[in-house]
């Protein structure tokens, strides 16, 4: 009935009518509604079949939900979104047997199931048909799926079996019986050894696949898996590319064809918005960078909890990708280990050229930062809880502090092994930016021998637990002017008064090490003392040595003596542990002070802390072809005293 | 690959300016890159629709002329045109999706919505935007204007004013039109 009188509504609305009824429709719709309906039985008994139309108009109108209401997103969202039919526990999907539904993705639906030939359980993800309409796409998909799965990365979850069946197309995983990254994120906030873990996996990953030409492009906490026991297992490698590419629309269009149209080829719409890179957002072609950066952004939530470029709505995701700087983590997390932060920032930078190139440099970056950081911890378990070991940060400084100033006094603290030092002479060191020249003699604090000597060793290196090797770089300098090739040197010799010279250190094992330079005495009788290292400038401003790292002195320039003949008295502290009287004066190592110790009280504290410990002298090998000394001892700090003599 | 392949930002500014000036063959250039982006950027929609993000109304088309134009160029009357174009686009993918799944679901018959067809799938959507189109298109044959003031509306998720902007009508005469059609609409839909 309803349906006859839309007919005859509709024969009757040609043009003009339909102009006529709609300013009957306005003119009814601005009347009150006793007027309205004087309105309309007026008009009934002259026109009824208008004043019919004009009642069911006005009646639509009041009512409050019109299909159209909402726009068309709304409905095109429940319209494509329900592809999957839904599987219910007890279904059979080829040799699978649907045990129970574990989740459901924009990629479709996933399901617990057995394997009904194997006896083992899956993970079954069904692909929603709009993305398997295309079939030289869902080919490529397969391949490259396959592909990263044959690789046998313990990083990169095991592909079984991707199939069809009655036209759905199936892929059968590895069943990991743990959370995603995203349920471990939304749990409690991840220590950083855990966040410097996870993504170390998920990098090591993303550089097999990026070494077999692989390109994720959909890195994201939903794709990451964590398991009880540890692993980490990155998800749905070549998916991605399988559904930005395909669509409901023209299924003839061929790969070539999108690439010779030229605007589908760059791929664009991805993952979610949340961790896309700017190239992706963009839709530029992408390649192993958007990996990189979609990492630096997991690498951001997990350290904070919170996603950088997260914003209210869409559009404002994508804008935040291309144009904002994430804030600082330290403004959430404010113990934010500098390296981190330096990392990520690395990671997100917007130009990809800008960023890291391949994942492995990222890689090697996390593993270095989770090195020093598994060595503070450790060391900070086995510390007294007085003293917190700090997390270390690697070392960007680029500029060693300029023209530290100290002195040479005569010996305090020295064995009395030690050779009588020529007393009271400037040392000036200078940094320099470029090459230099000098001459210098290695005054040692416990020998003196000839160069070319055998190794000098004053204990069974065996039982040593405490190691620390040392060498030289010399720049000689002629008329003020860098002369022949820099060079190594273990140890003695004369140093000329413009030899510059730098100062090499490392461990096989991690450690904390100080050194400073001793001066003339002051009239209370003590010492001063310059900071050389660790130094805002030196490894920012830590102590801490990483085994194997080499550390510089100065780290961009090279020292200099002055003018008068001396030695200079370079005190090298090398330990298990933080030494509070040596953390105590690291601050005075600012162009301010210039490295020097202004404080009378911390100044006498370390001087009776190099004097009770360089009474234990350690053992000291020079090693010629290595052109290094290594200094040994047992316990946990070494104390030993470098000297350079110079004319 | 040719240069536009790695540039489409250039490419469509320029295609909307020739297109603005009466160039007919621009416009065909124009829909087929706009189509595959509001598509793309309706599939990947979907994939998040779990997610946490929420669509606004005006995002897919803003997303597609963030992804497509010339930031650097702001001028209103390419905004305006653009979403013009993108709403009848929209309106394309949308309605095409709904005839393929719904045919899907009766077994690959013909379409024809009826309202029986409500009742056999319930409200579906599909059902819905089926019927919305067709009697868009009805409207269309008398009241063209209309017809596209709820194009730009519905599928385009424009407002009033832009919708004024794009059709270079008055805001009273858009919000008349719309307020007509949108009971008109509804009369047919609900009949």
């Amino acid at each position: 009935m309803v349906a006859t009188a839309a007919y005859c509504l509709e024969n009757m609305e040609t043009p003009d009518n339909m102009q006529q009824l709609e300013d009957l429709f306005h003119e009814a719709v601005g009347l009150e509604a006793q007027e309205r309906a004087d309105f309309i039985t007026r008009l009934r008994e002259s026109q009824p079949p208008l004043a019919s139309a004009v009642e069911s108009l006005i009646a639509a109108h009041e009512k409050p939900d019109s299909p159209i209401d909402a726009p068309a997103f709304e409905a095109a969202a429940e319209l494509i979104g329900d592809a999957q039919p839904g599987l219910v526990p007890g279904q059979v999907v080829g040799h699978y047997e649907i045990v129970s539904p574990l989740g459901k993705g924009g990629m479709g639906e996933v399901y617990l199931a057995k394997d009904m030939k194997l006896g083992r359980r899956v993970a079954l993800k069904l692909l929603p048909p709009q993305f398997t309409d295309h079939k030289d796409l869902l080919r490529r998909f397969i391949q490259e799926a396959k592909a990263a799965s044959s690789l046998n990365h313990p990083n990169i979850i095991t592909i079984h079996e991707i199939g069809e069946m009655s036209g759905v197309h199936f892929i059968a995983t590895e069943f990991i019986d743990g959370l995603t990254l995203k349920q471990r994120i939304r749990c409690e906030r991840m220590t950083f050894a855990d966040v410097l873990d996870v993504a170390i996996q998920v990098a090591s990953a993303l550089q097999a696949a990026h070494a077999a030409g692989l390109v994720h492009r959909d890195i994201k906490p939903e794709n990451i898996m964590l398991r009880p026991d540890g692993y980490v297992k990155v998800l749905d490698f070549g998916l991605a590319k399988l559904i930005q590419r395909s669509g409901p629309m023209d299924s003839a269009e061929s790969e070539a064809g999108t690439m010779l149209r030229g605007h589908t080829k760059p791929g664009t719409v991805m993952g979610t918005y949340d961790y896309m890179s700017p190239e992706q957002a963009r839709g530029h072609v992408v390649d192993q960078r958007t990996d990189v950066f979609s990492l630096g952004i997991v690498l951001y939530e997990m350290a904070s909890g919170r996603r950088p470029f997260a914003a209210a709505t869409s559009l404002d995701t994508l804008v935040s990708i291309l144009q904002t700087e994430p804030p600082p983590l330290r403004e959430c997390v404010p113990e934010t280990p500098a390296e981190l932060q330096r990392i990520i920032s690395k990671a997100l930078r917007k130009d990809r050229e800008e960023r890291y190139q391949t994942i492995k440099e990222l890689l090697i970056d996390l593993k270095t930062l989770n090195e020093e950081l598994s060595f503070a911890q450790k060391l900070e378990r086995s510390r007294a809880p007085r003293s917190r070991a700090k997390l270390p940060a690697r070392s960007d400084a680029t500029e060693a502090p300029t023209a530290i100033q100290t002195r040479v006094v005569a010996a305090t603290a020295e064995p009395s092994a030690l050779k009588p030092v020529r007393s009271n002479r400037r040392f000036v060191l200078v940094a320099l930016a470029a090459l230099a020249l000098a001459a210098f003699v290695i005054a040692a604090a416990v020998f003196w021998p000839r160069r070319g000597s055998t190794p000098v060793v004053s204990a069974p290196a065996s039982t040593m637990n405490l190691a620390l090797s040392y060498w030289l770089t010399v720049q000689k300098y002629r008329d003020g002017k860098p002369y022949q090739d820099p060079f190594q040197l273990s140890d003695d010799i004369n140093f000329e008064k413009d030899y510059r010279i730098r100062l090499h250190m490392t461990s096989a094992d991690n450690g904390y090490l100080y050194l400073l330079n001793e001066g003339t005495v002051g009239v209370d009788g003590v010492p001063t003392f310059n900071v050389m290292f660790p130094s805002e400038t030196a490894n920012n401003g830590s102590a801490v040595v990483t085994k194997n790292q080499e550390i510089q002195i100065p780290q961009q320039s090279w020292f200099q003596f002055d003018a008068e003949q001396g030695t200079e008295k370079i005190w090298v502290v090398w330990a298990t542990k933080e030494v509070p009287e040596m953390e105590a004066v690291k601050g005075f190592a600012n162009p301010k002070d210039r490295g020097e110790i202004t404080s009378p009280v911390l100044r006498t504290a370390v001087s009776q802390f190099l004097k009770s410990h360089s009474s234990a002298a350690p053992s000291v090998e020079r090693d010629q072809d290595k052109k290094q000394t290594t200094i040994k001892a047992n316990g946990e700090i070494l104390v030993h005293v470098i000297k350079l003599e110079h004319h | 690959m040719n240069e536009s392949a790695v540039r489409p930002n250039q490419n469509i500014t320029q295609l909307l300016v020739k297109w603005g000036s009466g160039d007919k063959a621009a416009l065909d250039e124009l829909i087929p890159l706009v189509y595959d982006e509001l598509r793309k950027l309706a599939a990947g929609y979907l994939r998040r629709r779990s997610g946490s993000n929420t669509l606004q109304p005006t995002a897919l088309v803003h997303e597609a002329y963030v992804r497509l134009a010339d930031q650097s160029d702001v001028s209103m009357e390419h905004r305006a045109q653009f979403f013009g174009l993108a709403a009848k686009i929209m309106r394309d993918i949308l309605v095409d999706h709904a005839r393929r799944r719904l045919a899907v679901k009766r077994g690959g018959e013909q379409l024809r919505v009826s309202l029986s067809d409500a009742e056999r799938f319930g409200s579906k959507p599909e059902v819905e935007l089926i019927a919305l189109d067709d009697a868009l298109q009805q409207l269309a044959t008398t009241n063209p204007q209309h017809s596209r003031v709820v194009e730009l509306r519905f599928f385009g998720g424009l407002t009033i004013e832009e919708t004024a902007r794009v059709m270079s009508l008055s805001h009273a005469t858009t919000e008349r039109h719309w307020s007509f059609a949108r009971a008109w609409l509804q009369r047919q839909l609900t009949a």
